[in-house]
């Protein structure tokens, strides 16, 4: 089938001249002379080029270009004209014209600029469209809304945590957080408390071998003086609590009779570093805790789900501690540094991260904290046996090898995900 | 990832105007000043977006409009010029020019205009620019070990790929000379090219010879490259066999007495061997090993895609920068025994050979890379799959570089005493095998 072509040129001598010029050369040819008509044409047909005289009485060709851009983009739009000034010209190339002629027209290089232009756009429909790369997760960063501070938020998991927890702050009795060990709960719970205004929630922390029954109440009643109408009861490492304070701890969402007495609604945020499935089978809870517990279940994500905020977690303890011990200047990690952070699995999670942190601003007094520093902090860190050092290598292999794949798809994750017949979650975490 | 953008003005300053000004608002930019050296950056980097001057010498902004409009049809291109005469804007809105700007630029409507081609760094991104600088600035001993910008022609995506150039770097900084140890066709020239910039030659072409049999004859081709203006004074000296190293020692002694503008000069010496361990030591503190691509999945794959997107923009076939999952499955699993250069041939051969306007399959790659049909895994084995082979590539390469033998090697790793042999060693199952799954 023929190419076709919109001619439209107001002059009749000189529309007749270039319809003869492309019907010559075998494309199927519409000519008009009114620009308004050529619109409602051009909507109506599917033409694979335009060819438009740029000064008419109706329109300039500028602007019927516009409105053929506005139509259907795709399609290019040749522009002739006797005259043309500099300014129109640069004005034509900027909305995206696909060729100028000035008369006299080379008749020549018209037919072959005309079929370049559409071998290129057919090629250009044929085309794949360009990916949305990863633009999602910094819109979902921005879109965030509310204060969080216990992760940085600049990965998937965390910023998931982060909604999760805030769409559950109106929980009733219990909710129970659960992650690996070394995980900053306080913090976290902290994050929480911060989701209210006011001073009507007061959360109390509660850790193994430091409450009993009259320092509960004790704290209630400090919290209820405050002006506490609500208190939650934090209790952290809950697993390794003694009997006598996990029997404590199971009334806490309601509280006996004789914390019911203060008046004021108790809550309670159970915080675990194993399953409670397994807890309950190594006897760590009871059926009863067993049940309680599992009204709302939070999976805490591990350091190494949430590769992006490392770095900036790490800073944030350089920022934290620089504050502590008074120094000046807040040292900065460059960028191999903060990249080493990013590589290790950190099995230990915030903790080990903090106590590694800890460790360099002890032994550094820099401005900067190079790759190295991080290095040696890390040698004494994790021992690195060679068992250890094989299987950071395979971890930082597997890391690579789904990258790898990201980058042959074009960053396509749902693609990578079908690769691997994984899910595009699971993609998306190691990419980060 | 931001792309890049190339910067080109024969005047320096207007050059350097332009990239501080995209630098300020985020962008990654390469600035070049020659549109004759353009091209070569062209032809190796995959860019978002050109922006040019017109009036040139030697070549103007048409005739390299017109050789980029060969290599990629559809690259963004943006000529800021002063003026320009009807027939040759008319010249230029012929050839598919995206913009035409006129001096002095309205940097507001540019900047508009260029954050329609190009993605601005993100926030991380730009802390890691940002922090650079500081570094740099504030003079600090160590800053050695982080280079200034990510590699242009050397993919440095793997973190092995990152650790060679930061290792590569920090040498370059503080001494004459350098030893690559690359295996068979290795990417050291790339990193070659990306040190020269980093030190400040910009785009100057990197010189490369072959060091002869007498360092006379070695020294006056240095004193002819380095007394030159239009060389960088880093220069590539292959070796071709590991006796040759005592040799490239005194080379440098010799350069540094002899040669004017030594001080400033960078000798990469590069002895191309798969067997690197004997040499290191010889090579002394100032050699590196670069890893083979088999460890650096990530950076095979920034080169596969990146000559598909060249060939596929050169031929027009749109499509045949994408991969089947099939062939992505080769392009990871294949040792690529001849490097680099054969990811370039191959990728480019099967992009060449295809009739049909589609992603590259696993059946043209394998024809390219001259291989046998290879059994395609399915999708809920190929993680496994994979990473038994990293596995293997591993104890393989442990094995000959400190030459413990399987049985210890298998002590060492704690796994088990059933390993003895080197084949029940290398053929085990993934010790970690949570690993093969996502």
């Amino acid at each position: 089938m023929p190419y076709s072509v919109l001619i439209l040129d107001d002059d009749a001598d000189f529309n007749s001249l270039l319809t003869d010029i492309f019907e010559q050369a075998d494309y199927a040819v519409t000519s008009l002379t009114n620009p308004l008509e050529a619109i409602d044409v051009f909507r109506e047909t599917e033409y694979d080029l335009v060819v438009a005289d740029h000064k008419m009485p109706e329109m300039t060709g500028s602007e019927f270009m516009r409105h053929c851009k506005q139509i259907r983009s795709k399609v290019p739009v040749i522009m002739v004209s006797g005259y043309l000034d500099n300014d129109t010209i640069r004005e034509l190339i900027r909305e995206g014209v696909g060729g100028v002629f000035l008369k006299p027209l080379n008749i020549f290089s018209l037919l072959e600029r005309t079929s370049s232009l559409i071998e290129e756009a057919k090629k250009l429909e044929s085309a794949p469209h360009k990916e949305q790369g990863e633009e999602s997760e910094r819109e979902i960063d921005a879109k965030l809304g509310f204060s969080f501070r216990s992760f940085p938020c600049k990965s998937t998991a965390s910023t998931s945590l982060a909604n999760r927890l805030y769409s559950l702050r109106h929980f009733r009795s219990t909710l129970t957080l659960i992650g690996e060990t070394g995980m900053h709960y306080r913090s976290i719970c902290e994050d929480i408390r911060g989701f209210y205004e006011g001073n009507a929630e007061h959360f109390i922390y509660l850790s193994p071998g430091t409450f009993d029954h009259a320092q509960v109440i004790s704290l209630i009643e400090q919290a209820k003086e405050q002006g506490a109408e609500r208190v939650t009861c934090v209790l952290l490492d809950f697993e390794n609590m003694s009997e006598s304070e996990k029997k404590l701890a199971a009334t806490l969402p309601k509280g006996d009779t004789d914390i019911q007495d203060l008046g004021v609604t108790l809550r309670a945020i159970y915080c675990v570093s194993h399953d409670l499935d397994s807890l309950f089978e190594e006897g760590l809870i009871d059926e009863h805790l067993y049940i309680l517990m599992g009204t709302a279940e939070v999976p805490i994500p591990p350091l190494r789900d949430c590769k992006a905020d490392i770095g900036f977690m790490a800073q944030q303890m350089v920022v934290d501690i620089a504050r502590e011990k008074g120094r000046p200047q807040v040292p900065r990690f460059e960028k191999a540094a903060r990249d080493l952070f990013r590589e290790q699995s950190w099995e230990g999670n915030y903790e080990a991260l903090r106590n590694t942190v800890q460790k360099i601003m002890n032994t550094n007094l820099g401005d900067v904290l190079t790759l190295n520093i991080v290095k040696a902090a890390m040698h004494g860190n994790a021992g690195a046996s060679p068992r250890a050092r094989f299987e950071s290598h395979l971890t930082s292999r597997q890391v690579d090898l789904v990258r790898a794949a990201a980058i042959l798809f074009g960053g396509d994750r749902p693609k990578v995900a079908s690769f691997f017949a994984a899910n595009v979650n699971a993609v998306a975490s190691k990419l980060q | 990832m931001a792309g890049r953008i190339l910067v080109l003005d024969d005047e320096e300053n207007y050059a350097e105007m332009l990239q501080d000004l995209l630098r300020g608002n985020n962008f990654r930019v390469d600035m070049a000043t020659r549109p004759e050296r353009a091209i070569n950056q062209l032809e190796e980097i995959p860019y978002d977006l050109v922006i040019s001057d017109y009036k040139m010498p030697v070549m103007d902004g048409a005739d390299l409009l017109k050789r980029a409009r060969e290599l990629y049809p559809n690259l963004p291109f943006i000529l800021v010029s002063g003026l320009m005469n009807t027939p040759e804007l008319v010249k230029v809105a012929n050839m598919s020019v995206t913009l035409v700007m006129e001096k002095p630029l309205d940097t507001e409507a540019f900047l508009k205009q260029v954050a329609r081609f190009s993605e601005p760094m993100t926030d991380e991104e730009k802390t890691a620019q940002a922090k650079k600088t500081e570094v740099s600035d504030s003079e600090i001993d160590d800053v050695a070990s982080c280079y200034p910008e990510e590699p242009r022609f050397f993919s440095a995506v793997s973190a092995t790929g990152k650790r060679f150039m930061q290792n590569a770097w920090s040498i370059a900084q503080t001494s004459r000379d350098l030893f690559i140890l690359e295996p068979f066709g290795g990417d050291a020239e790339l990193g070659a090219k990306d040190i020269s910039a980093w030190r400040g030659n910009s785009d100057l072409p990197v010189a490369s010879f072959v060091l002869p049999d007498s360092n006379e004859e070695a020294i006056l081709e240095l004193r002819g490259i380095l007394s030159e203006q239009e060389q960088s004074n880093t220069v590539c000296i292959r070796l071709t066999a590991a006796s040759q190293i005592a040799q490239a020692h005194e080379l440098t002694e010799s350069a540094i007495k002899e040669l004017e503008g030594a001080a400033n000069m960078l000798l990469i010496y590069v002895l191309e061997s798969n067997e690197t361990a004997p040499y290191l030591d010889e090579v002394g503190p100032r050699g590196i090993v670069l890893p083979a691509l088999n460890e650096r999945a990530s950076d095979v794959a920034a080169y596969a895609r990146r000559f598909a997107r060249m060939a596929s923009d050169r031929s027009g076939k749109k499509n045949c920068s994408e991969f089947t999952p099939e062939a992505a499955f080769l392009i990871l699993s294949h040792n690529w025994p001849r490097g680099y250069k054969e990811v370039q041939e191959a990728v480019m051969q099967a992009v060449k050979s295809t009739e049909n306007d589609e992603a590259i399959s696993a059946d043209l790659l394998q024809k390219a890379l001259g291989i046998e049909a290879v059994q395609i895994p399915r999708p809920d084995s190929r993680l496994l799959a994979l990473m038994s082979t990293a596995q293997r590539c591993y104890f393989e390469k442990v094995m000959s570089g400190s030459g413990v033998s399987a049985a210890e090697l298998g002590r060492k790793l704690e796994l088990g005493d059933a390993v003895q042999t080197r084949d029940e060693l290398i053929n085990m199952p993934l010790v970690k095998s949570e690993l093969g799954k996502l």
